[in-house]
């Protein structure tokens, strides 16, 4: 009987120390209680706000794709012009040549034909016309050469235009590949909200995944020949991760 | 893209040529129209590059179609992937014309 009470003593004894224990617990309970709140809340407000980040990077997808079409109509625009001015300069070019050619022609023949006297009345002024010709001559050479050189220099720099113009196409790969983390995240939101017993924001819309575009998400704009230069070791090619040079890929589709 | 590649085709001389919108599309270009060269992307919406070159590769006619990809895949397992769907050659972006036109010079002296 004895036994018994200490038993229960001990047990009374336990229960008044378990007592503060438990009440910390029911007071931690009750401050989970908001911040669990919090979270439910933090968890839709987040699901909420991504369609409207992932509509935002589409934007600025499809603004970067309009505005490379209009650059590259401009740089269509560049080049026709740039041929049309190559012509004018050649056919300018052709014009003086010929008029070099018919002036050698020209004044011989007179010289033979008015006979040496009349020719020395004349020839104080066909030297100053021969020089003057010279010069002009000389000068338009020299300003068709300097604009054959400003073409050129003008394709190239359009040519160059069209190389950084690829940098659009890197980038809305990366930018789907953002778009890709984003749904998925968006999706994995959902089922969570779900599992807490919450309304959804918004249903998750899977056109996007299920439409079988393929992005790569390591995209990277490094002009051409540069992957040549870093150093890295080339011994085993297909190691995970290694970047391929122009150099690798040529040594392996010739062993083919 | 497409515009780019085009336009570097023209200015290495190939003013001869056809687009396509994706892998599905080039697919049914290929069937109905006298085609000698393919160069595709590998990240295409419907069908990607390199189920197109699959594809091409089990065409009954099409087999031996000369096969060029030019994509922003970049890692060599990228390419080993590309080699082992049998592309003829493969180009990272960006690229330059003289790289577009060495590469097919390549394929096209293969294959001759």
């Amino acid at each position: 009987m004895l036994d018994k009470l200490d038993e229960l003593r001990s047990i009374f004894v336990l229960g008044q120390r378990a007592i503060p224990f438990i009440e910390e617990v029911v007071n931690l309970i009750r401050d989970l209680a908001p911040v669990l709140e919090s979270i439910n809340g933090s968890l839709q407000d987040s699901a909420s706000k991504l369609p409207s980040a992932s509509s935002q990077l589409e934007r600025v997808s499809q603004a970067t794709e309009n505005a490379t079409t209009e650059i590259l109509n401009l740089v269509d625009l560049a080049l026709i012009t740039c041929g049309e001015l190559g012509k004018s300069v050649d056919t300018v070019s052709t014009f003086t040549a010929r008029l070099e050619q018919l002036d050698a022609q020209i004044w011989p023949s007179i010289e033979e034909r008015i006979g040496p006297e009349a020719w020395a009345a004349v020839q104080p002024l066909y030297v100053e016309y021969a020089d003057s010709r010279g010069a002009m001559f000389a000068g338009i050479q020299k300003g068709l050469s300097g604009q054959h050189q400003a073409i050129d220099t003008l394709k190239d720099g359009v040519r160059q235009i069209t190389l950084s113009l690829q940098v659009q196409d890197i980038t809305s790969q990366q930018i789907a590949s953002v778009n890709h983390l984003i749904h998925s995240t968006r999706e994995r939101l959902h089922k969570l909200t779900q599992n807490l017993g919450m309304k959804p924001a918004n249903p998750v819309n899977d056109t996007k995944l299920a439409s079988g575009e393929t992005f790569d998400s390591n995209a990277r704009y490094e002009l051409p020949g540069l992957r040549e230069l870093a150093p890295r070791d080339r011994a085993a090619f297909g190691s995970n991760g290694d970047l391929a040079t122009l150099g690798d890929i040529d040594k392996l589709f010739a062993s083919q | 893209m497409r515009r780019i590649v085009c336009n570097a085709l023209i200015e290495i001389g190939y003013t001869d040529h056809t687009e396509a919108e994706d892998g599905l599309k080039a697919m049914e270009k290929l069937t109905s129209e006298p085609i000698d060269f393919v160069i595709t992307d590998w990240n295409m919406p419907n069908m990607n590059g390199l189920d197109l070159t699959r594809g091409i590769r089990q065409h009954e006619t099409l087999g031996q179609m000369p096969i060029l990809m030019v994509t922003t895949r970049g890692l060599k397992e990228d390419v080993l992937a590309a080699m082992q769907a049998k592309v003829n050659n493969y180009v990272i972006k960006p690229f330059t014309p003289d790289i577009l036109r060495d590469k097919i010079d390549m394929i096209l002296a293969i294959g001759s």
